[in-house]
């Protein structure tokens, strides 16, 4: 037992450690480098836009309208066999504006996952250009191909920053991820009718979901960059055409080499796993690609409002990471991948494989501690007042809380930075201390997600819009049989 | 690059095979790992021994070891006693880099020989950073007291002080393992 205490402490020691420096040193360089938003000309590129359209009929007429005032972008629309009048917009857009594309799936074999949707999107752009004219036709290498929800709203700057020396116009980057932010962060009464604590629950929700994203997820792909494996995320995706080409190109599985196109049943870069996206950036490092991320530009999608939305959304996420530990071996094998990434997407692949390990570790200094309460309360009183024991939890809590809840005021400082707005110091500390709660929420989505995997239940539904959850034309949320690829 | 040929013909991210080699190395420091634990319960007797020629450098004897334990002694009259338990030890603390080179080390981009080097020189470090600790310790428990110094030395100051170390040997080891395998071809210019 002595031995196994004195491990679990050696391991949270480590791990405390670990995070500090990685707290200091991504918040450091989140705030001392410059934004990375040199403009460039977007005209030298072509732009395509993929828009997944899964019942979207709430917020689909109006995303497309700002997609097309504030982008050169050719926009597809993949309607996944939705319900309601996704098809019926889509294709009213299609009809009225020569910018707009329309890809239909149909049951059975729609729905079944996002990255199914994406490769439909691609393999309709390959056609779209191999039937135009091949003097005419723009370079695989500037032509470049971006994923954005349909509740997504691109900063107006994205593309002259995506075309910038950070960005595409390097040749030998292969993808970018821009910032993404939450829309609704704001928002104090998201919930209306259900009452003032509900209400000030979702907005805290909202508000830390926009603090993840922009402090701390921002800051981690900070370092990425050094780390050379930045990743990719599901909205805000940019790639090169020529990088998706590569991918499939170089799985032999995946291309057709009688038509010299990918193939009809496994027909494109995405992997069609629950972390499609994640597992593009994971492929595009393999091939050579250089990934990047550019905080001068950003795309603002809706955060959740409901906890138990958020655990569904982030236990999905989850689930996806642990099944993407598959890829170790060809990390390891790869002659692009540098030690640092190895290091850094190791980490990342077996970091819920770790939160439920600590799930048994972390708690044994604290278990160790009540015995000694239950064995002798008087001695264990003394002990935390006379004999250094509150400074033992001064430095257990302090450990745990402080660096995590560092990350409001991290967030603090970019919303000032970034739009000018003030959030004040006592908010910051609000929302610091709530954000330790939710970040160790995540022992409890290791858990369900671990559970779902030995149960091999692997389907998900896609998170509904706040709009339709609010409206009561709910998204049916039963399980859909997404393949795993 | 972007050429739509074959698959064969555009192996442009031509996987390397593991060499069997990397993948023993790496079971060799799994292993390691491993016996670092097994061998944690031990390694702080050494550090006990260590600990007393360290205490008199930084001017703080005379110290001494009780032969064949983990206890050491500080202070002339009636001494103050301190054990170096395990979780105390720099022993523990090296597992986690073990693992850290078991996974790099199945990369062809890195030298095992660097790997092993990291390993080790970090293993220095820390055991260096936990004789240093013990002196914190120790002085606190000279300057204000054993009963308020001990705590505040052990569990504040020399907890501090263990978490920049074990910073300082990650930032080592990244720096090390991150050195280039070779030195990048340059092109000839074909005529």
């Amino acid at each position: 037992m002595s031995l196994l205490v004195a491990v679990a402490s050696t391991f949270g020691l480590f791990v405390v450690s670990l995070f500090i420096l990685h707290v200091v040193s991504s918040t450091y360089l989140l705030r001392s480098e410059p934004a990375r938003f040199i403009s460039g000309n977007p005209d030298e590129f072509e732009w395509h836009i993929i828009v997944p359209a899964l019942n979207e009929a709430a917020v689909l007429d109006e995303t497309l309208r700002r997609l097309l005032e504030t982008s050169p972008a050719r926009v597809w629309v993949v309607d996944d066999a939705s319900d309601d009048a996704t098809h019926d917009i889509a294709a009213s857009w299609e009809r009225s504006n020569d910018r707009v594309s329309v890809v239909t799936r149909q049951l059975p074999n729609a729905r079944t996952g996002k990255g199914d949707v994406l490769n439909a999107a691609y393999l309709a752009i390959i056609d779209r250009r191999a039937a135009e004219d091949p003097e005419a036709l723009t370079s695989p290498m500037r032509t470049i191909v971006g994923v954005v929800d349909a509740d997504g709203v691109l900063d107006p700057k994205t593309f002259t920053v995506l075309s910038g020396p950070h960005c595409f116009a390097d040749p030998s980057v292969g993808a970018v991820q821009q910032d993404v932010w939450m829309r609704n962060a704001d928002n104090t009464n998201p919930l209306p009718g259900l009452g003032r604590w509900r209400n000030y629950l979702g907005a805290t929700l909202l508000r830390l979901q926009d603090l993840e994203f922009r402090a701390s997820i921002a800051a981690i792909q900070h370092t990425r960059h050094h780390t050379s494996s930045v990743a990719m995320g599901g909205n805000g995706q940019w790639t090169r055409l020529a990088a998706l080409d590569d991918i499939v190109l170089l799985d032999a599985s995946r291309w057709d080499s009688k038509r010299r196109r990918p193939r009809a049943d496994r027909p494109g870069p995405w992997h069609g796993g629950l972390l499609e996206d994640f597992e593009l950036g994971l492929h595009l490092l393999m091939t050579g690609w250089v990934t990047r991320f550019t905080p001068g530009c950003y795309v603002a999608q809706e955060a959740l409002p409901s906890l138990s939305r958020y655990l569904r959304q982030r236990t999905r996420w989850c689930q996806g990471s642990m099944q993407c530990v598959r890829y170790l071996p060809d990390l390891w094998r790869s002659a692009f991948i540098g030690p640092w990434a190895l290091l850094e997407l190791c980490y990342y692949l077996i970091q819920p494989w770790l939160w439920i390990l600590a799930t048994f570790l972390f708690p044994l200094p604290l278990i160790d501690a009540g015995r000694a309460f239950v064995r002798s309360p008087a001695d264990w009183a003394s002990w935390v007042r006379h004999d250094g024991g509150w400074m033992w939890l001064v430095m257990f809590w302090g450990t745990a809380v402080l660096p995590l809840a560092s990350w409001a005021f991290t967030y603090r400082a970019v919303r000032a930075h970034t739009e000018g707005v003030l959030v004040t110091r006592r908010r910051s500390l609000h929302d610091g201390l709530a954000y330790v709660v939710l970040v160790n929420l995540s022992y409890v989505i290791a858990w369900r997600s671990l559970v779902r995997l030995v149960r091999r239940r692997n389907g998900w539904a896609k998170t509904s819009r706040v709009a339709e959850h609010l409206g009561g034309s709910h998204v049916d949320l039963v399980e859909t049989s997404a393949r795993i690829g | 690059m972007s050429n739509r040929s074959e698959p064969v013909d555009v192996r442009r991210g031509e996987l390397v095979l593991i060499s069997s080699g990397r993948g023993i190395v790496s079971t060799i420091f799994l292993l390691a790992s491993g016996g670092a634990v097994a061998a944690a319960p031990f390694f702080r007797n050494v550090e006990a021994t260590v600990a007393p020629w360290t205490f008199t450098r930084f001017g703080m004897g005379p110290a001494r070891h009780l032969e064949g334990s983990h206890f050491l002694t500080m202070g002339t009259g009636v001494p103050i006693k301190f054990a170096v338990t395990t979780q105390c030890g720099a022993m523990l603390l090296t597992v986690p880099l073990l693992f850290a080179a078991a996974l790099v080390v199945r990369s062809p981009n890195v030298s095992i020989a660097r790997a092993t080097a990291a390993v080790a020189s970090c293993a220095v470090l820390l055991t260096i950073a936990n004789q240093v600790r013990l002196v914190i310790i120790g002085a606190c428990a000279r300057w204000v007291g054993f009963d308020q110094g001990f705590p505040l030395g052990h569990l504040l100051i020399g907890s501090l002080f263990s978490m920049a170390a074990i910073g300082c040997s990650v930032v080592g080891f990244l720096r090390v393992v991150r050195r280039p395998l070779h030195d990048q071809p340059t092109e000839t210019p074909v005529s």
